[in-house]
């Protein structure tokens, strides 16, 4: 029984006994009062019936006596309805393609039970100053030993585990022809008990499994994997795969939905550490100048190759994290006992462990997207800002031819909060239908938007898969527009009505009130316009400026190919034949100019570094190092400037040489010419400087030009990851044409090569700048929505004014006033609203485009050049909508204005 | 057919209890029905119970408003009072059933004029 329904009960009791008492009162004995007051009241619970079901019909009978009135209103204005629906959509639209995207790819939190236990670990440089070669001053890969020490650190305090970035092995299926690749890690033995998972099918790699005494040849699948390529068969548990050239035996299969921990690159097949050795993993690690090639990675402290993260309760965290700092310090002093050059003893034993959340795992795109898709956010929220406004002011401007019907309402006894509340009823109504349209817009607007930022041919990973997130969003998202723009000219439109009454002589001061909210939110909005057209052109000026920048090698008519040597089972001393190999088989071809091939490519994501001394220097520098054949300097078109570039002569067997980039010989020289000079190592100072290059950005257009040192391909040392991955083509005609016959003529001479890549450079660089793309494209057309909602209500309240002042027109025409002045008065009112938005909107940018300046290139934040652009822009565009109505201005006719009302 | 008694009342009813609270300020609903059947004396004899679900329509219209207070008696009763917007309702009320009324009065002096 519910509180009110008590209390009825109590106020009937108190009905009847009132009752009673007045007839006992008159004489009658209890018994007759009581059985006369039943009978006046007419039954007891029959009442209570009523008044329940009257009060619990109540809101609904409200309700639809509501939607009907929306319904009527909004069928009887069509075109006002097309037109809210449609920017309603519009705006909520592209609020959620931006919202799914951002959610997608920075807010989603791993597919694991409570996310927000889990850690991350990485060394920080102290300050975490970057260091010399660009480095970023986070370490966030840690040897086996130090795993290990770690893990003892945490003891029963929380579980640890450590993880290899994915790489791609060669899969030999029975019956293939066509070699097959799969995406595996390998990971610790409580990789999985850390992260809470269960097996779906069989059971997953445990500590067992990894132990370090032997090698446990097993691997467990994802349920992608499994679906795709055992039709999730229940038999494929105790299946061999073979990766490489080791069989690995199928143990289980892992959870739906579970990915790894890179969400952007969806892993396949899990293994046990262990296996490293065998299968031959070398990719991410660095090392401090040790050899490591015949032995396993996990029994070495100077290498560093396994991401580390942990599951700790929140309830011991502090005292976890101390004990792993103190332990991570000692594992310091440990490894730096074996560094023999103390600067960089003191600098690694200055790192400290930090420790950070990491619900939602690892994201190369989230590193590379998160920054713009929060600018985009912002700009895109103005956006519906900017149609909110729009909606409001159809609201008001209608408000005010409705200040009778509702004068008359409110003075038939309806209250304001019932008045208010039909005003939200269309509001919502309105809002509803435009987020829901909005949200099919914004999932194939997410789908497009997600392609864009996946820029590659792979499957787009399950984090793009819109979900019930997006869904909840839009809706909350129409909810909240709903009330933006439809409380305050509700609450106006009763306020109006109220004075209004039944006073018809009273309309024109509502409608006054109605224009002034208008007008206010006309330069509101042209105000937001300015900001987002003025982040959307520094942001296509910085594209511009990417595009037109000078990479410093030949972009265009240059065929690139990426390849994977090491797992395409080519042993690593046999590097120098497979060179001559893949640069004859591609220079023979006709239409190609020259070939080369290198340990990294232009823009690839390949870099090697590592110190070195210089003659005359007493400290080991950084370099970033490449290894190429004779050609690669005429083929990428970086021009040597100085002493000579590399030829057939330098070998395996001629004195070592190398070539040098210019901030090289400018940070390394103290300004000596380089050329004859030596670098090397501590003991073998016998590299001869014989070239100086000029510098390129070779690792992305976005970074300044590193130092680089670039060795004879003859002289790669033998080191089984240290391997050409990359072949440069020059071609002398179309080069997509080129394309195939290259990727053909690779394959004729190479059939077990895995190619990953073969494209035309100027396509890698669209891929290098697809961030810049997607955020100037959108921020475009952000700006353009913005500008043309803007100037659609710049022309409504212009054509509104002319139409509310069409007898003072009359009047001035009639006195004599020119169609010039006539028009001046319109345009004058145009040019006072927007000179009034572009000075606010650009007080606005001014103040949030320091947000942006992290995205800019070449282009400064508060740039002058952007701020005549927008302005002439807006100049132009309003101008544009001012002029129609100022033109139906002039064509009023004095006689008929006059006679009007 | 002799309609129910209720039936008769009920759409008035609800103006009736505007009424009599302009003239006799907060009451509880006992009070409310008394004073009701008082002033219509035999004529109209309505099912107290009727009342209730009228007044809660008046409250949810926020023609009325309710707390919790004392009867003479001692009693916790219910105590309505008019609003503002109760107020105003009555008065367009009042002034449309009085034009109503004297245009049907008009109508039935102009036939006694013509009968005579």
């Amino acid at each position: 029984m519910s509180r009110r329904d008590r209390e009825l009960d109590d106020e009937i009791q108190s009905h009847l006994d009132e009752a009673i008492d007045e007839y006992v009162a008159r004489g009658m004995s209890r018994e007759d009062a009581r059985y006369r007051a039943l009978r006046d009241f007419g039954g007891v619970t029959q009442t209570a019936q009523v008044y329940r079901e009257s009060r619990r019909l109540a809101w609904l009978e409200d309700l639809i006596q509501d939607l009907r009135y929306t319904t009527r209103r909004l069928i009887k204005t069509p075109g006002f309805t097309f037109i809210a629906i449609a920017t309603l959509a519009l705006g909520i639209g592209a609020n959620t393609a931006i919202f799914s995207l951002l959610d997608a790819v920075v807010l989603k939190p791993l597919a694991v039970p409570a996310a927000d236990e889990l850690v991350m670990f990485y060394e920080s440089a102290p300050d975490r100053k970057a260091d010399a070669a660009g480095g970023t001053g986070q370490f966030l890969r840690f040897s086996y030993p130090r795993f290990e020490r770690l893990e003892k650190a945490l003891g029963d305090r929380g579980s640890i585990a450590g993880v290899t970035r994915g790489t791609r092995f060669k899969l030999h299926l029975p019956g293939d022809t066509e070699p097959r690749y799969v995406l595996a890690q390998l990971v610790t033995g409580r990789y999985f008990e850390t992260l809470g998972l269960l097996p779906q099918r069989g059971r997953l790699i445990d500590a067992n499994d990894a132990r370090v005494d032997r090698e446990t040849a097993v691997a467990v699948i994802s349920d992608r994997y499994w679906k795709r390529m055992f039709n999730g068969s229940d038999d494929v548990i105790g299946k061999t795969l073979t990766l490489n050239t080791v069989p690995v035996t199928i143990i289980g299969v892992a959870p739906p939905g579970f990915v790894g921990l890179w969400s952007d690159s969806e892993n396949e097949v899990w293994v046990p550490v262990t296996l490293q050795l065998a299968l031959n993993y070398g990719n991410n690690t660095s090392s401090y100048g040790v050899t490591y090639d015949d032995k396993t990675f996990l029994s070495q402290d100077l290498l560093s190759w396994l991401n580390l993260f942990a599951r700790v309760p929140r309830a011991g965290r502090a005292e976890a994290v101390a004990a792993l700092a103190a332990a991570n310090h000692a594992g310091l002093v440990d490894m730096t006992n074996a560094i023999a050059d103390p600067k960089e003893r003191d600098s690694q034993l200055a790192h400290t462990l930090v420790v950070e959340p990491f619900s939602r795992g690892f994201s190369s795109l989230r590193n590379r997207f998160s920054d713009a898709l929060f600018a985009l956010t912002g700009m895109v929220a103005l956006v519906l800002l900017v149609t909110c406004a729009n909606i409001a002011n159809l609201l008001l401007a209608r408000a005010a031819g409705n200040a009778r019907d509702l004068g008359i309402r409110i003075s038939l006894g309806a209250s304001t909060g019932r008045l208010v509340r039909q005003g939200l009823t269309e509001s919502l109504t309105l809002a509803l239908l435009g987020g829901g349209l909005g949200l099919a817009l914004g999932e194939w607007g997410s789908a497009y938007l997600a392609r864009q930022v996946f820029d590659s041919s792979a499957p787009l990973p399950q984090i793009f898969q819109p979900d019930r997130r997006v869904i909840v969003f839009a809706f909350l998202m129409s909810i909240v527009t709903a009330i933006t723009f439809g409380l305050a000219p509700a609450l106006r439109a009763v306020r109006a009505g109220r004075t209004a009454g039944l006073n018809t002589n009273q309309r024109q001061s509502v409608g006054q009130a109605s224009m002034k909210g208008m007008r206010s939110l006309v330069v509101g909005q042209l105000a937001l316009a300015v900001a987002v057209m003025f982040a959307a052109v520094l942001l296509g000026r910085t594209l511009l400026n990417f595009v037109r920048s000078d990479p410093g090698f030949t972009t265009a008519q240059l065929v690139t190919v990426s390849y994977s040597v090491s797992d395409s089972g080519y042993p690593a001393d046999q590097m120098t034949q497979f060179a001559k190999r893949m640069v004859d088989a591609v220079s023979s071809l006709p239409g190609v100019t020259s070939a080369a091939v290198s340990r990294c490519g232009l823009v690839a994501g390949c870099s090697t570094s590592g110190g070195l001394r210089v003659e005359g220097g007493t400290d080991a520098v950084t370099f970033f190092h490449n290894w190429v054949t004779p050609d690669y300097f005429k083929t990428t078109g970086i021009p040597v400037l100085g002493g000579r570039a590399f030829t057939d002569r330098d070998s395996k067997t001629s004195p070592p040489v190398a070539i040098i980039n210019e901030t090289a010989a400018r940070s390394y020289f103290n300004g000596r010419n380089p050329i004859g000079l030596h670098i090397g190592g501590e003991k073998d100072l016998t590299t001869e400087i014989v070239g100086v290059a000029r510098d390129a950005r070779t690792q992305t257009l976005h970074d300044a030009p590193v130092p680089m040192v670039y060795f004879p391909a003859d002289q790669l040392p033998k080191s089984r990851y240290t391997v050409f991955t990359n072949l440069d083509a020059r071609v002398s005609g179309d080069p997509a044409a080129m394309v195939p016959v290259i990727r053909e003529a690779i394959r004729r001479s190479e059939p077990n090569l895995m190619v990953t890549d073969v494209n035309r450079m100027s396509r890698r660089i669209e891929r290098d700048l697809n961030r810049e793309r997607l955020v100037a494209s959108l921020a475009f057309s952000f700006g353009a929505l913005t500008l043309l909602l803007a100037s659609l209500g710049l022309y409504g309240v212009l054509s509104h004014g002319v139409a509310r002042r069409t007898q003072e027109i009359g009047v001035r025409m009639a006195l004599g006033a020119k169609r010039r002045e006539v028009m001046a008065i319109v345009l004058g009112q145009s040019a006072r609203l927007t000179i009034a938005g572009i000075a606010l909107g650009l007080i606005g940018a001014a103040v949030s485009v320091r947000y942006l300046s992290g995205m800019l290139f070449g282009v400064e934040p508060l740039d002058p050049t952007t701020f005549m652009v927008v302005v002439a822009t807006f100049a132009i565009v309003t101008m544009l909508a001012a002029y129609v109505p100022a033109r139906r201005a002039t064509t009023v006719d004095p006689v008929v204005a006059l006679r009007s009302e | 057919m002799v309609p129910d008694k209720s039936d008769v009342l009920y759409g008035s009813l609800g103006l009736m209890v505007l009424k009599t609270l302009e003239a006799l300020g907060p009451l509880h609903g006992y009070r409310i029905a008394r004073r009701i059947e008082q002033i219509s004396g035999d004529q109209l004899s309505l099912n107290q119970g009727t009342l209730y679900p009228a007044l809660l329509k008046l409250d949810q219209q926020g023609l009325i408003a309710a707390k919790w207070g004392e009867s003479e008696t001692g009693r916790r009763v219910k105590i309505y009072s008019l609003t503002r917007a109760g107020k105003k309702r009555l008065h367009a009320e009042h002034q449309q059933w009085q034009r109503a009324t004297s245009i049907v009065e008009r109508f039935f002096t102009i036939a006694d004029e013509d009968a005579s």
